[in-house]
């Protein structure tokens, strides 16, 4: 998981980009470097890596095989379903060419399956022409969310409250908003698109593209196409592998937040469903918006290589918690009482999300915390001014709301031992962070003026800030060093410098962190080792040597390998060294003899009942990944205390008709979020720096996502090789091959007389949909995939 | 015989060019290819302010006749740009699926306009001139510009400010202490600086700089000053020196802080890969740091010694810098700024 955070900076912050051009390049040499231009280098095989089995591993079952496979189909697209279009005769290609034309001049031959209203003699065109209202909102493609959603697990509450109709006068906010379609809980699972409750006002969002009535006249064509599948349910490692490719968002999120329905729902002005998508899996949309470290982000479609940059995934869930019409209950609990009770030690986000789903899993719980506050490094860690606190604990105390006990203020260890607890309760979940500071192990590393960044951000975020000097050197790379090299400039510091060992390409924090800390005048220094503080009776300054770059690490970083006789002095009067933090396992030792040894995928260990989640049994990592460890726990834990897996992985394929949105919003560029100015940051250490996106600004940045949750495939017995769909792809990726099978990869070639089938390279497919609506036998299908854990039974 | 050596130099600059010239000169078979991804032969990117202001035609660019690159069998590739190298297989890719083998590897691309991160935000909006296609477009549109801001200060832009004004357009110069570039703007140096501006025309507001920049509904920008003085534009040119060029190399295994870590061979990290120029970060022993050395002599005399290295010799890339300056956490070798 770490090396995603570092792919975050990395594409982010140095990957050259250009908004919306496309590879239109006829030549096929060399393939690799077409077809795969991301199976290259040192990150994607490490994100791969990352992404597959840690995933994978969750679902116990089917860890190995699927990791196994996931590895080697890295990069390589879905086939098509049914090998039967082995080898075609030239003879028949040109048959089939003219068969398409007749079919496009005839588009009535077709044989149309009537099915759902949207078929209806009129209504598609009308829909279509009448400013496309369906196409940006949610309906078309989730026609079946709303009954589904409910059984699936914990979050989403009962149907009514999913969507509320539309209010027209409560979107104050956003009055250019599209009115949400009216989910009919009733429709038919395969019903391609709802109508509208009423006819659409008209939007600026409409009025700013001309070119786009082309579009919707075509996708009005391709609303009414006959949907001939059926709403499935897989748990196969090849749709998880389907998954995995087309999804990346969804995939490189630790908790699998279900990415691009949530961003749809934005685009068709319904926040309020889009937070609790959200929520349904990563528990706190608000504070995520704020600070989440986005590893979704990195492994965006549109940031591949001439695609721009990715969708500002994060910024828009602050959208939907910012422009939500209400604040939502919690659902009933999934299973009832279970009589079982369970401790959770630690309040932080990963002792949170243990609770959340052990309570909806009908146990009883109750958090030991130690602070007289819940929330852990939300509310001592991070500073202020990037999470305000308020919201920390509006989304916290909501989610308590699901049935949780809180005893705050007890010391577990102190208060009350581990033992103890175990007698108390039927299993314990110990996730109290890494609170503990590795110190600077280097000569005068004790010396007055030296503090440790955690420690430091602790006193500051207490309200007990320590005096610190004029010039501050911050020793460190991660989310704590920079927090304390910001706060220091709040705090009358008028140099800062962040030293760094590496370079910003191995920093784990986001792109955007490192411009605002720069902005905020911050100076790196690169590539230095810190060797000794000098100074007699306090700190005078930094003894570093300079760097070059080792070889790659554990985590895909690189290592400093200090160059002899490059040692210098750099001064300084306060030195803070936030070189890391470890969890403090006397906890659990002290109490049972030896310090327990916790699986890190589970949580447990060798006491029966006792488990450990987040950042204390993985080391110190990000606030999303410590939530999806201890997703992961609670399952663990549950399993222990039932005997039996009650919730399952799903991968759920629905049929859609088209990609509800039309070709030109490819091109929108990618919205900054925008800034406080620097001179009012610095002035009150509580203003927050991030203002957020208006409504309309998240809006339009929400038309950006492909919605990769699309899946196009050809089906092979109808295709006639006609050639049209590759001629108007503007990626490249669909065309002949010359070998086709499940699971085997494309073996592109010029001829087609030679090709076996027309398929499509769904990892490097936009979803543009130009394919489908210019297909004349509309062979090429449509579906949407999610991936979701559903209750064992269902 | 015929040597088995493919030096491949990418990049068709000052460095690259020498470095060809002495590869050349040192290995009379070995095959030589330039790869840039500009269109126009080897220019003076000094005079393109000239260029500009119309004083010097297109040919007035060239450093030197086509005909040199067939003299001397050097096969120059213009306007194709790679886009990633394989360092392992040997083969660089070209943007247009072209795979080009080497057997050494010379990195000499150069720059780009360095733009500070406060400015980030703004970047869409921004004219920055690097190359003579920056050059032509802005000549395009220089019909349509009346008022020009100038934002930031390094002495291209001085030099290209000036041009503007001879062409009758009204220049505005925030020149922000904190983002010259880069020298270090003393306040002697300051005045001088004022000075020279005011007296060629052009409207200089001292300590003052860029808080904000949006499109004017009425067409061009609106500019805010951190005074809070608004100005009109139709231009907002954003001159804050040259940063290496490197972000196509990420992810290939080449070190990479600033610009290409070289050692002082100029040796990146992986075998018989080279870099040269203005993308180099090279360490010092002397000064026990690495530094960014951007300019025209420099990058000539580092073609130099990287090509001679290449060519099998051990030379080091030289003292330190006679004037540097510490800029952004690295040193900037600044001596070249003197003349041209
Ligand atoms: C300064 C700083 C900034 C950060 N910024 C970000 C960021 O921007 N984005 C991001 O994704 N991650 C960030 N992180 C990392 C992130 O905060 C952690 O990964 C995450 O909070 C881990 O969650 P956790 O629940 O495992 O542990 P913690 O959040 O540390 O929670 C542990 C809880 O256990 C309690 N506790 C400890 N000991 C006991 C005990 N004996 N008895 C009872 N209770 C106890 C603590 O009081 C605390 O509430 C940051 C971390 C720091 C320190
Ligand atoms: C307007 C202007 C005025 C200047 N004035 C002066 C001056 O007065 N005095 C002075 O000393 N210096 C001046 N300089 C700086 C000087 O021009 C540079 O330092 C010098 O050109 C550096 O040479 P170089 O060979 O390292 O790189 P460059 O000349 O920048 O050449 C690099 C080449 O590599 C190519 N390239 C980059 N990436 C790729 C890729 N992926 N594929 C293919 N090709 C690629 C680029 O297109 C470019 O042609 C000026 C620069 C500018 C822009
Ligand atoms: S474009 Fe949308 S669906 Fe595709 S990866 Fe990005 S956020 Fe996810
Ligand atoms: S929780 Fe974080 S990683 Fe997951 S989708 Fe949201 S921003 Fe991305
Ligand atoms: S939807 Fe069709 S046309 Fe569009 S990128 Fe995908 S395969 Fe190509």
């Amino acid at each position: 998981m770490r090396r995603i955070r570092k792919k975050v900076s990395k594409t982010a912050r140095r990957t050259p980009k250009r908004a919306g051009t496309a590879s239109t390049s006829a030549a096929r040499t060399p393939p690799e470097a077409i077809r795969a231009p991301k199976a290259e280098g040192r990150t994607t095989a490490a994100k791969d890596r990352a992404a597959g089995t840690d995933r994978t591993a969750a679902d116990a079952g089917r860890g190995a095989q699927t990791a196994g496979r996931a590895a080697k189909a890295a990069a390589k697209p879905k086939a098509p379903p049914k090998p039967t279009a082995a080898r075609r005769p030239a003879k028949a290609v040109a048959k089939k060419r003219k068969a398409a034309q007749r079919a496009r001049t005839e588009p009535g031959a077709a044989p149309i399956e009537k099915r759902g209203k949207a078929e209806r003699p009129g209504a598609g065109p009308k829909v279509g022409r009448q400013l496309a209202s369906p196409k940006i909102t949610p309906a078309p493609t989730s026609p079946d969310a709303v009954p589904l959603e409910s059984k699936a697990v914990h979050v989403q509450p009962q149907a009514a409250t999913v969507v509320p109709p539309p209010k027209a006068a409560e979107k104050t906010t956003a009055p250019e908003a599209v009115p949400p379609v009216v989910p009919t809980a009733a429709a038919p699972p395969a019903e391609p698109v709802a109508p509208p409750a009423e006819p659409p006002k008209a939007a600026p969002v409409r009025t700013r593209r001309r070119g786009a009535a082309v579009d919707e006249a075509r996708e009005a064509e391709a609303l009414r196409r006959p949907v001939r599948r059926r709403t499935r349910r897989s748990d196969h490692p090849d749709d998880f592998d389907f998954a995995r490719l087309n999804v990346p968002c969804q995939w490189a999120c630790p908790v699998l937040t279900d990415v691009p329905d949530y961003i749809f729902a934005i685009a068709g002005g319904d926040r309020d469903k889009s937070y609790l998508v959200n929520r349904a899996t990563n528990l706190i949309p608000g504070v995520l918006g704020h600070v989440c470290s986005r590893p979704c982000e990195a492994a965006c479609r549109h940031g591949d290589p001439d695609l721009g940059e990715p969708v500002a995934i994060c910024h828009l869930k602050r959208v939907a918690a910012d422009f939500r019409n209400q604040d939502h209950p919690w659902p009933d609990r999934l299973f009832p009482d279970s009589g079982c009770t369970v401790g959770v030690v630690g309040g932080g986000p990963a002792g949170l999300a243990a609770a959340q789903l052990l309570a909806a899993l009908g146990h009883g719980v109750t958090v030991y915390e130690a602070m007289p506050r819940l929330g852990g490094m939300l509310m001592y860690g991070i500073p202020v001014f990037r999470l305000p606190r308020e919201l920390v604990e509006a989304e916290i105390g909501r989610l308590l709301d699901s049935g949780i006990a809180v005893k705050t203020g007890v010391r577990v260890g102190h208060d009350i031992t581990v033992p103890e607890l175990l007698a108390r309760h039927r299993a314990v979940v110990l996730a109290t962070g890494t609170c503990l500071a590795r110190g600077l192990a280097i000569p005068g590393g004790d010396l007055p003026g030296v503090y440790s960044g955690l420690d430091f951000m602790m006193a500051v975020n207490d309200g007990r800030p320590p005096a610190v000097g004029r010039r501050v050197v911050t020793i460190g790379g991660g989310f704590t060093a920079h927090d304390c090299a910001r706060s220091v400039l709040r705090l009358g510091a008028t140099e800062s410098h962040l030293c760094v060992r590496t370079t910003e390409e191995d920093l784990w924090v986001t792109r955007e962190e490192v411009l605002e800390t720069k902005r905020e005048g911050v100076r790196y220094l690169n590539l230095v080792s810190s060797m000794q503080i000098a100074g007699a009776d306090r700190v005078e300054g930094v003894v570093f040597a300079r760097n070059r770059l080792g070889p790659v690490g554990k985590f895909g970083q690189r290592t400093p390998v200090a160059i002899a006789g490059s040692e210098f002095v750099f001064a300084a009067d306060t030195v803070i060294a936030a070189t890391g933090q470890y969890a403090d396992t006397a906890l659990a030792a002290a109490a049972l003899g030896a310090a327990p040894r916790f699986d890190p995928r589970r949580g447990a260990c060798e006491v029966p009942g006792l488990f450990a989640a987040g950042d204390f049994c993985t080391g110190a990592a990000t606030v999303i990944e410590a939530m999806g460890h201890a997703r992961r726990v609670a399952q663990a834990v549950d399993e222990y205390l039932t005997g039996a897996r009650r919730l399952r992985r799903v991968v759920r394929v629905r049929p859609a008709a088209d990609t509800p949105r039309p070709r030109a919003w490819d091109f929108i560029p990618r919205a900054d979020m925008p800034m406080l100015a620097v001179p009012q940051r610095l002035a009150a250490f509580g203003a927050v720096v991030k203002t957020g996106f208006p409504a309309p600004v998240g809006e339009r940045e929400s038309h950006r996502c492909y919605l990769c949750h699309m899946k196009y495939e050809i089906r092979p017995a109808d295709c006639i090789a006609c050639g049209l769909c590759a001629a108007v792809c503007p990626r490249d990726c669909i065309g002949p091959s010359a070998a086709a099978g499940p699971g085997m990869p494309p073996v592109w070639t010029e001829r087609w007389d030679e090709a076996a089938a027309v398929v499509i390279d769904s990892a490097r497919c936009i979803r543009c949909g130009l394919c489908l609506r210019v297909c004349p036998t509309r062979c090429i299908e449509v579906e949407r995939v999610e991936i979701a854990d559903v209750t064992a039974g269902e | 015989m015929v040597s088995p050596e493919h030096f491949v130099i990418i990049g068709n600059g000052a460095a690259a060019n020498r470095a060809a010239d002495v590869l050349r000169r040192g290995d009379k078979d070995a095959r030589i290819t330039l790869i840039s991804d500009e269109f126009f032969h080897f220019y003076h990117r000094h005079r393109l302010a000239d260029y500009l202001a119309g004083t010097a035609g297109e040919d007035d660019l060239l450093v030197r006749a086509p005909q040199h690159y067939q003299k001397h069998r050097i096969r120059l590739r213009l306007g194709q740009r790679v886009t990633r190298i394989d360092p392992k297989e040997k083969v660089l890719y070209l943007k247009h699926m072209e795979m080009v083998r080497y057997t050494r590897l010379l990195l000499c691309t150069g720059g780009k306009p360095r733009l500070p991160e406060i400015y980030y935000a703004y970047r869409a909006h921004f004219t920055t001139v690097k190359t003579l296609a920056d050059a032509r477009q802005l000549r395009e549109r220089l019909d349509g510009i009346r008022d020009v801001v100038v934002v930031g200060g390094d002495l291209v832009s001085v030099r290209l400010a000036s041009a503007l004004v001879r062409l009758g357009k009204a220049v505005t110069f925030l020149v922000d202490a904190d983002s010259f570039w880069p020298l270090e703007l003393t306040p002697e140096r300051r005045a001088e600086f004022a000075e020279r501006l005011t007296r060629v025309g052009i409207a200089v507001r001292l300590d003052d700089a860029l808080a904000h920049v949006e499109p004017h509904p009425s067409g061009g920008y609106r500019v805010t000053t951190r005074a809070g003085e608004r100005l009109r534009a139709d231009m907002v040119g954003a001159f804050f020196g040259l940063a290496p060029d490197v972000d196509f190399l990420l992810g290939t295994g080449l070190d990479i802080d600033r610009g290409l870590l070289v050692n002082e061979y100029l040796q990146t990290n992986l075998p018989d890969i080279y870099a040269a120029g203005d993308c180099a970060q090279v360490y010092n022993p002397a000064l026990r740091n690495y530094w960014v050395s951007i300019g025209w002599p420099n990058a000539e005399k580092l073609g130099e010694v990287a090509a001679r290295n290449l060519l099998g010799q051990v030379q080091p890339a030289g003292q330190a810098p006679a004037s540097a300056l510490e800029f952004e956490g690295i040193v900037v070798n600044t001596c070249w700024w003197r003349r041209m």
